[in-house]
């Protein structure tokens, strides 16, 4: 990858990005920063979610599957085991791998909707298995609670969620600009093609899944010593699904930046409307706010703030 | 020794059998057409060279058998495929398509760019914009510029003039001659345009519903009546 000037730039964004939100814990208090946090972690899978359905076209409606998996090892290794969590989380991040690669298999014969509803099965199957399968280890139905944190307060933990989301969104959008990321783009206009022009599509296809459920078992792991319970339900249902394809789509696809920001847009817009709308029917709203971006707006937030840009450098001209 | 040579090749889609003891014969250095009215197979031919099909047969590339290899490797043994011109990834830009192109030779990668922009001035000056925006003629352009990404030693062209305007045809047409007289590479291409395809080509082959004919040169095709008998039914 050469080192060009546009890389540059988009560089110097990412630092600027990275120096202002670190800079917020002395302006804002605790409270936003709660809510910032779990920004951070619905930023992770939404970036996850992106890396492999946004790129490939291999549309999944079952991350939940991979999130959980994460979440349960560590929970089940730390808590039952007393296993430290400087092995527990690696060991969560490597489980959350290989259930990437049993999530490929059915993407070696399938695609489109089909492949969506495959998703959705893994996820079931894991919802109901962690209720009847040595209820004793994972806790039935109640899950497991009471885990250890990595760091406690809420300055510290949002510096520690926004420092691995930073750096997986750096390592993804590095990764999205070489010749690979471009490929992996190009699976998702014409499979065919590509393999036509000498690529070895499974193996595109494979390194994908891993790196999207690397990233998804990170960003479980940590979530669950962050909030310090985990429970099948929550986890596996279809409302946290949703929340991480909206987050990435409003945000904007296909970007890395785009599913962060929808992140972001989205947790800071529910939490703030909670004292104005205390029940569901904030749901309602964002689900409305939701449709309208999405008919007006497809490429989401991202493009809207792209075009901003470019039309303010325009009139400064 | 040919460069390509195909034998007793059957190629199957589920039960239908799309083509029935096809051979073909492809010496370094030439430029070979294989002619046909739609259906006839030809698309199919070249996917099955490139590894996408399920067939049955003898494929040879400088002696190597490839009739069992998969797609990648058999492009990293020198084999390039410009396929018809829809296979492009519409929303990337045609620099961007090169570069998925540009799988066999990593180190050659500027040179190959500097080769097809050099062939086809117009996809430098757009190399940004999105091949979906773009006429039928610069889509070929990009898609003949991608399957040279790879170093090719065989170009395999699927109709390359395919929906062209009679000026863009001619146009493509000087850089296959340009590309097989200039830089010696060997040319495989399908058409319907058996005008276009004999002004081409030093062989002609004959290609009618899965049923390959003999080599012949354009003269020797031109003569016989059965080129009328392929388009028209005798």
């Amino acid at each position: 990858m050469a080192i060009d000037r546009e890389t540059l730039r988009y560089l110097g964004w990412w630092l600027a990005f990275g120096v202002l939100m670190c800079l917020l814990p002395f302006v804002v208090g605790t409270g936003t920063l709660r809510i910032l946090i779990f920004a951070h972690f619905l930023a992770m899978f939404a970036m996850s979610w992106d890396f492999l359905s946004g790129r490939t076209g291999y549309i999944s409606f079952g991350h939940p599957f991979l999130i959980g998996i994460a979440g349960y090892t560590t929970a089940i290794l730390s808590f039952r085991f007393d296993v430290p969590i400087y092995y527990s989380i690696p060991a969560a991040i490597v489980a959350t791998m290989v259930g990437g690669t049993l999530f490929f298999l059915p993407a070696l014969r399938i695609r489109g909707t089909y492949f969506a509803l495959v998703t959705l099965a893994f996820m079931e199957i894991l919802y109901q298995l962690t209720k009847v399968v040595a209820p004793k280890i994972t806790g039935g139905t109640r899950g497991i609670s009471g885990l250890e944190a990595i760091v406690t307060g809420a300055v510290n933990n949002y510096y520690l969620s926004f420092g691995i989301m930073f750096a997986i969104g750096v390592v993804l959008w590095l990764l999205i600009r070489t010749r690979l990321g471009i490929a992996l783009s190009a699976i998702r206009m014409n499979e065919e093609a590509v393999r036509s022009t000498g690529h070895n599509t499974t193996k595109l296809k494979l390194f994908a899944f891993t790196v999207s459920a690397a990233v998804s078992g990170i960003g479980g792991a940590f979530y669950v010593h962050y909030i310090g319970s985990i429970a099948p339900r929550g986890m596996f249902e279809i409302n946290f699904l949703f929340t991480i394809l909206v987050a990435a789509l409003l945000g904007g696809a296909e970007t890395i930046i785009g599913p962060i920001m929808g992140a972001y847009f989205l947790t800071v817009l529910l939490e703030y409307l909670r004292p104005v709308m205390p029940g569901m029917e904030r749901y309602l709203l964002y689900g409305g706010i939701a449709l309208v971006l999405y008919v007006v707006r497809p490429e989401g937030i991202y493009s809207i703030i792209v075009d901003a840009g470019r039309k303010v450098q325009e009139w400064r001209r | 020794m040919a460069l390509l040579s195909i034998g007793e090749l059957d190629v199957f889609y589920g039960r239908a059998q799309a083509l029935h003891g096809v051979s073909l014969e492809v010496e370094a250095g030439q430029i070979v057409a294989v002619v046909g009215p739609n259906g006839a197979g030809k698309s199919t031919l070249l996917d099955s060279i490139i590894g996408l099909t399920r067939r049955r047969g003898r494929i040879e590339f400088e002696g190597r058998d490839i009739s069992r290899m998969a797609p990648a490797r058999i492009v990293r043994l020198g084999i390039g495929y410009a396929p018809e011109r829809g296979n492009l990834f519409p929303f990337m830009g045609v620099k961007e398509n090169l570069l998925v192109g540009a799988y066999r030779k990593r180190d050659a990668i500027d040179e190959n760019l500097r080769t097809v922009f050099d062939l086809f001035p117009r996809l430098e000056e757009r190399q940004k914009q999105e091949t979906a925006t773009q006429s039928g003629g610069e889509r070929q352009m990009a898609s003949l510029g991608r399957a040279l990404m790879s170093s090719p030693k065989l170009l395999m062209v699927d109709e390359p003039t395919l929906g062209l305007a009679p000026k863009v045809c001619l146009e493509i047409a000087a850089v296959l001659k340009d590309l097989n007289e200039r830089l010696g590479l060997t040319i495989v291409i399908t058409e319907q345009n058996a005008n276009f395809a004999m002004s081409l080509a030093q062989e002609v082959y004959l290609l009618e519903t899965g049923h390959m004919g003999e080599k012949r040169t354009p003269e020797e095709l031109r003569e016989s009546a059965d080129i009328a008998a392929a388009y028209f039914g005798d």
